[in-house]
């Protein structure tokens, strides 16, 4: 009951939070945080439930911004279009690479995703013909206006933008958590507890996989969409493996395998190191250090931590699963 | 070969038969032109010294490992070069020497994986809940329940597979394997790590199999519990069957004596 409050609270907050925020800054961070949330609950479903480590969800993250941005600027489709077809695009770009690169384990899997992730970079910096390159693509137009009667929504402005991203974002949630507890997630989590096993109980564990893989990947293909009509500006540098790597660090640092930890974790990739602006020049070795403490001593993550704390508050054991 | 052949299955109504299944690990023959059947609701023995080859032979019959040559019949179907699950989902199931539980999951989770190749509403209607979805799954909770009711892990139903004893942690992978009511389950050394009144409970759970529809194929040390729940009992040497029989004909059978039984080392 406690947790659905907490939802519910979590929810109102961030339905508040554009009509208090002063500072047109932080409404910035938070549409990016929002954004970067998508991606990491993307890594939570691969890497938390799977078990598979994929370090390329920058690079379908790119897929997404670039085809939605191509396809509105040069085939003139309505953005609403382009964004939903973008998160196919990067589907089908992610059942391609992902059939061959889910037979190999482990480490093995991870190093395959993130030379994906380096060669789809190469190509969004050198194919000068459709991406413009390094330079990038300027002007990318925003969503049209919706008219709701009452108000209309610019989704040139920051404020409406956020909201359209949250209801997004929610939306996606909904599905992960009725993914995560249908039997479909069970048999994802009976891979991440032991795959052998898994297959041996009668779980086609490629088809799992492929499957997880690819809606990770259609997650950061539709946050991407919302990147880049959100920017209106894009360029291959915000697709390295750098934010593949941060998806994953937003996941261990949240709490891997569970539906709030990427929306901690998340948010505190894009909003940490801003906050720690205060340290100036200290700021990435004070950001290092604070993952590093989290990593060592919160090895489950922030979220798991909280609940354990929580559960221990109110006189009960910890809890073993944390939802 | 010196092969009793006082009530042999023919491989034509056979439930599993493996017709000369050869394993050649590089240079190393692990198995050779080994060939047996199972029947319904019948319960076979597999012995034999260490290294002879019977974990590879199961291996070989639920599609762990493919074979060098030969291949294995199920319900009529040649299934070798079959994946594992799709295998399981045709009705043979297997559990493994080393223990397999899934660690973080309750019992009757861990079951309800083993559940999985049965359910009928696709994905979609899963995730989206759809009504016939929730019935089915609750109609194979029920089933996972029963299932553990039968193992005599009931009262563990609830528990994290962690936190279960060594025992009820290979009784637990046995159920799982017993979920999708197979019609034959391949135990290799199911009393491994267990103290004699636990084997007791594990053979009468094994004797109990053909009653529930399901034969087995058991991989044994303790030859105490092969003599007591087997009909029948195939006897591997150095990757070859040496002598196949009922539990009677092989505690005489010399071949089996100089190259096995006769080591108490190994009884």
């Amino acid at each position: 009951m406690w947790k659905a409050s907490a939802v519910a609270c979590l929810v109102a907050a961030a339905i508040v939070f554009p009509l208090i925020v002063t500072v047109n800054y932080f409404l910035h961070l938070a549409i990016l945080a929002l954004i970067f949330v998508m991606v990491a609950q993307g890594a939570n479903i691969i890497q938390g439930y799977t078990g598979y480590v994929s370090i390329a969800q920058g690079a379908f993250m790119g897929i997404g911004a670039y085809s939605s941005a191509l396809l509105s600027m040069r085939l003139g489709l309505p953005v609403w279009a382009s964004m939903a077809i973008a998160p196919i695009i990067t589907a089908v770009a992610a059942v391609i690479a992902g059939y061959p690169s889910l037979r190999v384990k482990g480490h093995y899997f991870a190093i395959v995703t993130l030379a994906m992730n380096m060669v789809v970079f190469i190509v969004l910096v050198n194919w000068i013909s459709l991406t413009k390159g390094e330079p990038g693509l300027p002007s990318i137009p925003s969503p049209e206006p919706i008219n709701l009667g009452f108000v209309e929504l610019a989704f040139e402005k920051r404020r409406p933008y956020y909201y359209l991203t949250l209801v997004m974002l929610l939306a996606v949630m909904a599905i992960v958590t009725l993914i995560v507890r249908s039997r479909i997630g069970q048999a994802l989590q009976a891979i991440r507890q032991n795959e052998v096993f898994a297959e041996a109980a009668g779980i086609a564990c490629w088809k799992y996989k492929l499957f997880a893989f690819v809606f990770s990947a259609s997650l950061a293909g539709l946050a991407g969409a919302l990147y880049a009509h959100y920017m209106g500006f894009i360029n291959p540098t915000p697709f390295s493996a750098d934010a593949s790597l941060n998806a994953i660090l937003a996941v261990i640092l949240g709490g891997s395998g569970t539906l709030t930890g990427p929306l901690v974790g998340g948010a505190l990739t894009v909003l940490l190191p801003e906050m720690l602006r205060v340290a100036e020049v200290y700021r990435l070795i004070a950001y290092g250090l604070i993952l590093i403490l989290v990593v060592i001593f919160l090895p489950r993550g922030l979220v798991p931590a909280v609940a354990d704390l929580a559960a221990r508050l109110r006189g009960n054991k910890p809890g073993k699963d944390v939802a | 070969m010196t092969t009793a052949t006082a009530n042999r299955t023919t491989p034509q109504d056979a439930l599993l038969s493996a017709e000369a299944i050869s394993k050649r690990f590089g240079g190393v023959q692990a198995l050779k032109d080994v060939s047996f059947a199972i029947g319904r609701n019948e319960v076979v023995g597999l012995i034999g010294p260490n290294g002879s080859g019977k974990s590879t032979c199961v291996n070989l019959l639920s599609g762990l490992l493919p074979v060098s040559g030969g291949w294995v019949r199920f319900k009529g179907d040649v299934i070798t070069g079959r994946p594992i699950y799709d295998v399981v989902a045709r009705g043979l199931a297997r559990t493994f020497q080393a223990t397999q539980v899934f660690l973080e999951y309750t019992a009757r989770q861990n079951v309800l994986i083993g559940c999985h190749s049965l359910f009928k509403t696709g994905a979609l209607g899963a995730i989206s809940r759809a009504s016939h979805a929730v019935s089915e799954y609750h109609a194979m909770t029920a089933q996972a329940d029963e299932v553990l009711d039968f193992i005599g892990l009931g009262v563990r139903k609830d528990q994290i597979a962690a936190t279960l004893s060594a025992a009820e942690q290979r009784l637990l992978m046995i159920a799982v394997a017993l979920a999708a009511k197979p019609d034959l389950i391949l135990l290799d050394e199911p009393a491994a790590g267990m103290v004699a009144g636990e084997r007791r409970a594990l053979a009468r759970i094994i004797r109990d199999l053909p009653r529930r529809g399901t034969s087995a194929l058991v991989i044994e040390h303790h030859m105490g519990l092969i003599m007591e729940v087997c009909d029948r009992i195939v006897v591997l040497n150095f990757g070859q069957k040496i002598a196949e029989g009922t539990p009677a004909e092989i505690r005489v059978n010399q071949v089996v004596i100089d190259a096995y039984l006769g080591h108490r080392d190994h009884a």
